[in-house]
This record gives C-alpha cells, sequence and structure tokens, in this order.
C-alpha cells in the first residue's frame, strides 16, 4: 500500500491526534527545548543578550544558589519523610472496617483539594504572632507567645508542617486504594496462627506495600522538589531567605531581578534533578521486583 | 474479623485526632470570616463566634470585587477544562481504539510530556506568550491550562475506551455512522463516568493553580483569578485584614466543597489517577 493510501484510510486516527500532539508539544517539549536556548541569554523580555555560558559560570560561584539548593534539601527531606510515614499510618486506618469511616474519609480529604494559596493563608492566620490560634492555645498553657515566622527555624518548621497537611490525604488514598488489594486469605491464615497486629504489619502488610511504597515516595519527592506557591505564600521565602528553596529563587531570579536567562539554568538544574530522582527510583522498583 | 477492644479505640483515637488535624484549619479560617474584627483581634480568643456577621464576605465578594476574580477562575477553569477534554477525548480514542502506524509512539510522546514539570517550562513560557502578544490575556492562560491537561486526559480517557466492549462500535459502523459520529453518539454518553473523574480532576487543577496565573496575568489586575487575587490581597497591605482574607478563602474553595459533596466517588477517582503515571 503506497503511504498516501494508508494515510487515506487512516485519516480519522491521525487527525484527530494533530491538535493534541500539537499542544502537548507547544506547552512541554518545545518550552523545554526553549529553556536550554534561553540558558545563553541574559537580560528581561525587552533586550535578551547572548552571554554563552556566563550564566552557568554565574550560577556556580552563586551563593544563594547554593543556600537555596540547600534548603530544598531540608525541606524535602523532611516533607517527604513525613508524608510518607504519616500517610502510610494514615491509608490503613482509613481502611479499617469501624463505624463513620465514610465521613472520616470525606473530612480526610478536604485539605487536598483546596488550593495552595488558601492553604497557605490558613497556615499563616493560625500561625500569626498576634491572636494567631497557636500563639493564643500557649497562652492558655501558660506558655509565651512565639513569632514562629520571623525565625529561620520555626519558620522551615510551619512550611514543612504545611506542606505535609496539604499533601497527606493524596498519598494517604493511594495507600487506602492499595491496602484495599491486599490479598486477606494471608491475613486470616495469620490470624489463625496467632499473629497479633502489631506482627501483622511489620510482617505482611509493610513487606506488601514495597511497591506502593516507592510509587508513593517519586510522587512526594518531585510534588516537594517543586513546591513553590504554598511556601511563598507562608513566609514568602523569608525571614530573610530562610525558606527560600530552588523554586521560589528560580522564580525571583527570573521576574523579580528580570534575570531570564539565569533563571532558565536554575529550571534546568530543576529539571535534571527531577528525571534523575525519577530514574533512580524506577531503578529501585526494578531491582525490588527482581528480588 | 475480630478485634480486640483496645484495638478498636485505639482506632477511633487516631480517626478523631487526624479529622482534628485535617478540619482545624478549615474550621478556623470560617470562624475567623464570620467573627467581626473586635472578636478576631482579641486575646484570649473566640472560638466559636458570639456575634455572627457576613460583613466581610459583603467588603469582599461585593464592595472589593472579588465576584470578579471568581468568575475570571470560572472562565478560565472552564474553558480550558473543555479544550483538555475535547482535544483529549477525540486523541484517546484513536490511541485506544485502532492500531495504526506510530500509534505506539505517540503514546509514549504524551505520556513523556508529563514528566516535564510545570515549573521547568514557566520562563520558556512567559517568553513564548511575550512573543505571541498573549501576556496578560484570557487566552495566553486558557492555552497553556488546557494543554496542560491534554496529557492527564489522554491518559485516564485511554483507559477508559479500552475498557468497553467493541461491537457497540461495529454495530454504529454497519449502521452508517462516521468514525466521528460513533464517537460522539455511541460511545460518549457510556463514558459518562470517566468524563466527570476527568472533567473534576482537571477543573480543580485549574481552579486552585496559581504561580502561572500570577506570571502570565501579571499587571492585568481585572483579569487576575481567585488565588493571585486573594496572595495580592495579603501581600499588598501591612496589617492583615484576617476576617476578609479568610471570607475570600472560603469563597473559593466552596464550589469545590460543594462539588465534592456531591460527586465525591467521582472525585476520589480523579483525584487517585495521578497515581498511576
Amino acid at each position: 500500500m503506497s503511504p498516501l493510501r494508508y494515510l487515506n484510510l487512516h485519516r480519522f486516527q491521525y487527525l484527530s491526534l494533530v491538535p493534541a500532539l500539537f499542544l502537548i508539544f507547544m506547552v512541554s517539549f518545545y518550552p523545554l527545548g526553549y529553556t536550554i536556548y534561553l540558558s545563553f541569554f541574559e537580560g528581561g523580555l525587552a533586550r535578551l543578550k547572548y552571554v554563552g555560558i556566563g550564566n552557568y559560570a554565574w550560577l556556580l560561584e552563586d551563593d544563594f544558589f547554593w543556600e537555596s539548593a540547600r534548603i530544598s534539601v531540608v525541606y524535602c527531606c523532611f516533607t517527604v519523610g513525613l508524608t510518607l510515614v504519616a500517610s502510610l499510618g494514615m491509608g490503613i486506618l482509613l481502611a479499617q472496617p469501624e463505624r463513620g469511616n465514610q465521613v472520616f474519609k470525606y473530612i480526610a480529604i478536604l485539605p487536598w483539594i483546596i488550593s495552595a494559596v488558601v492553604a497557605g493563608i490558613l497556615w499563616k492566620w493560625i500561625l500569626s504572632a498576634e491572636f494567631g490560634a497557636m500563639n493564643e492555645a500557649l497562652l492558655m498553657f501558660g506558655l509565651e507567645r512565639v513569632n514562629w515566622l520571623g525565625r529561620p527555624n520555626s519558620a522551615m518548621i510551619m512550611i514543612i508542617a504545611g506542606g505535609v497537611w496539604k499533601t497527606l490525604p493524596f498519598t494517604a488514598l493511594l495507600f487506602y486504594a492499595a491496602v484495599l488489594s491486599l490479598p486477606q486469605e494471608i491475613y486470616e491464615s495469620a490470624l489463625t496462627d496467632g499473629a497479633g497486629p502489631l506482627q501483622r504489619f511489620a510482617r505482611l502488610t509493610l513487606p506488601l506495600l514495597r511497591p506502593a511504597i516507592l510509587v508513593v515516595l517519586v510522587i512526594l519527592t518531585i510534588n516537594f522538589f517543586n513546591e513553590l506557591t504554598m511556601p511563598l505564600t507562608i513566609t514568602n521565602g523569608g525571614p530573610s531567605r530562610a525558606t527560600t528553596a530552588l523554586p521560589l529563587y528560580m522564580w525571583r531570579v527570573a521576574f523579580r531581578y528580570t534575570r531570564l536567562g539565569l533563571g532558565s539554568v536554575i529550571a534546568l538544574v530543576l529539571f535534571v534533578v527531577n528525571i534523575g530522582l525519577a530514574i533512580g527510583y524506577i531503578k529501585l522498583i526494578k531491582a525490588e521486583n527482581v528480588y | 474479623m475480630q478485634r480486640s477492644r483496645a484495638l478498636t479505640t485505639l482506632v477511633y483515637a487516631l480517626i478523631v485526632l487526624v479529622s482534628v488535624w485535617s478540619l482545624f484549619p478549615l474550621l478556623w479560617g470560617v470562624s475567623t470570616s464570620i467573627k467581626v474584627d473586635q472578636d478576631i483581634f482579641t486575646s484570649p480568643p473566640r472560638w466559636i463566634p458570639q456575634r455572627a456577621t457576613l460583613q466581610h464576605y459583603y467588603s469582599t465578594f461585593i464592595v472589593g470585587q472579588f465576584y470578579r476574580n471568581v468568575l475570571n477562575s470560572l472562565f478560565i477553569s472552564g474553558v480550558a477544562t473543555v479544550i483538555s477534554l475535547v482535544v483529549g477525548v477525540l486523541a484517546a480514542y484513536s490511541l485506544a481504539r485502532f492500531r495504526f502506524v506510530g500509534n505506539s509512539v505517540v503514546l509514549v510522546l504524551i505520556l513523556a510530556s508529563m514528566t516535564v514539570p510545570g515549573l521547568t517550562n514557566l520562563i520558556p513560557i512567559y517568553v513564548m506568550l511575550a512573543k505571541l502578544k498573549l501576556l496578560s490575556t484570557y487566552t495566553g492562560l486558557i492555552l497553556i491550562y488546557g494543554g496542560w491537561g491534554i496529557p492527564w486526559t489522554v491518559w485516564i480517557m485511554r483507559g477508559f475506551f479500552q475498557s468497553l466492549p467493541k461491537e457497540l462500535e461495529d454495530a454504529a459502523r454497519v449502521d452508517g455512522c462516521s468514525r466521528l459520529q460513533t464517537l460522539v453518539r455511541i460511545i460518549l454518553p457510556i463514558s459518562a463516568p470517566g468524563i466527570i473523574s476527568t472533567t473534576i480532576f482537571l477543573f480543580l487543577n485549574n481552579w486552585n493553580e496559581y504561580i502561572a496565573a500570577r506570571t502570565y496575568l501579571q499587571a492585568a489586575v481585572e483579569k487576575h483569578t481567585a488565588p493571585v487575587k486573594i496572595f495580592f490581597a495579603m501581600h499588598s497591605t501591612l496589617t492583615q485584614n484576617w476576617g476578609g482574607l479568610n471570607a475570600m478563602s472560603f469563597i473559593s474553595y466552596l464550589p469545590v466543597l460543594l462539588l465534592f459533596s456531591f460527586l465525591s466517588k467521582y472525585f476520589i477517582a480523579g483525584l487517585t489517577t495521578g497515581s498511576s503515571r
């Protein structure tokens, strides 16, 4: 069959793909290539100037970049670790046959369906130094007010707590689905063998959930590594720069200091780390399967 | 399964604890939004509002014209969702039903695009929109949101279409329907559950999005979406109007809450689809 006749025969199939491919190309692959191109230029929209590898050289020497990278690592480690453990527990909790669990499921999901800006506002209000619920609660127990968002360490702890609060329901739902799909017969035989709840968790649930745990780990790492809105809303990157992670630094460099090229280099760093993490995890998952 | 009483108690205690943790920030926000200012800024706090008022809703939604931002959000999210759906469903249907040269390559390309995080492309898309004179326009943001939703639509709907019996289409074809007619008249009506889940997933993403809206709508204040407006309302003043901010926040998630209450089954299906990538 000639190519033309083939095309004509499958006209509908090919035509139906054109709009999707075009739009996807325009919002994902083309911009990715364009990021690389832009990374060799400097300045704002009005006057982009070619500077070769100048931006890359600058970034290596940029203390703020390394500081933001360090903050990203701290933020990611704690948010991912805490969310992983808490959502595993919460997923198992959701799968319990107790009455009222339907209502519980409804309530538990709420933080995930609101926008990051709103979530940030709610946290900022609770943590407000004056009249915030947190400090008022402390006063009720006879303790002193704390300026939660005014100190580097407590501000960091609070954006971590906020991130966990917002993301927890999502991964808990994933674990919940995974727990429901576990084979019940194994549990019944474990029960007849007299295994207690802790033993059942450690010997059965945990090993069986390994694949789900790895998937959640990938999702959480990529989610938190790219998180910008909630920290921006709660602390605006402060006090001074204490909660300015890489995504926020990228945004500032590109749109506050109008250095689109330098911002593009940071975007590429983010992208490469993302891909690296994803590949690393996939290898881990494959290794697990062989074992 | 029989359980010890201690275990049951523990489960209930944990359920209460997690419920409080999830709900408290939301309830505290709603409670603040219906208090008069004197009751918001007082110590010890009034946990339950005593003089309930809608003054903060009136002063932000009507006087502060927050309703405009809600309408902007509705318009942008709605149109973008429709674009993703129409374009994505068409592609998903072809990829699910037909074997043809390039089929699997296209599928891999579409799925690969999901691995490029939106944040990486924030800057180049900004320059692209500027060159197309689409910065600070509804069109620009709608096209971006619409494009972002397509891979997800293809991913969810392709799986759905594959689960449908093929005989339906054969019958329609015999009756003389074109490919497009078969899709619209036969396949789409029975795909309603999948379409609803996808719609909710797409709309929620668009409705809650902040950073692209802020970056691409820029100084066009009259076009700002609800999250952008709330963000600026917080950062533009030194002393914060917590009553107003919480009122705007509640207004902005109320539609989502209602949707969730009535369609929670589809909602959860839509939310968890992100997992399978």
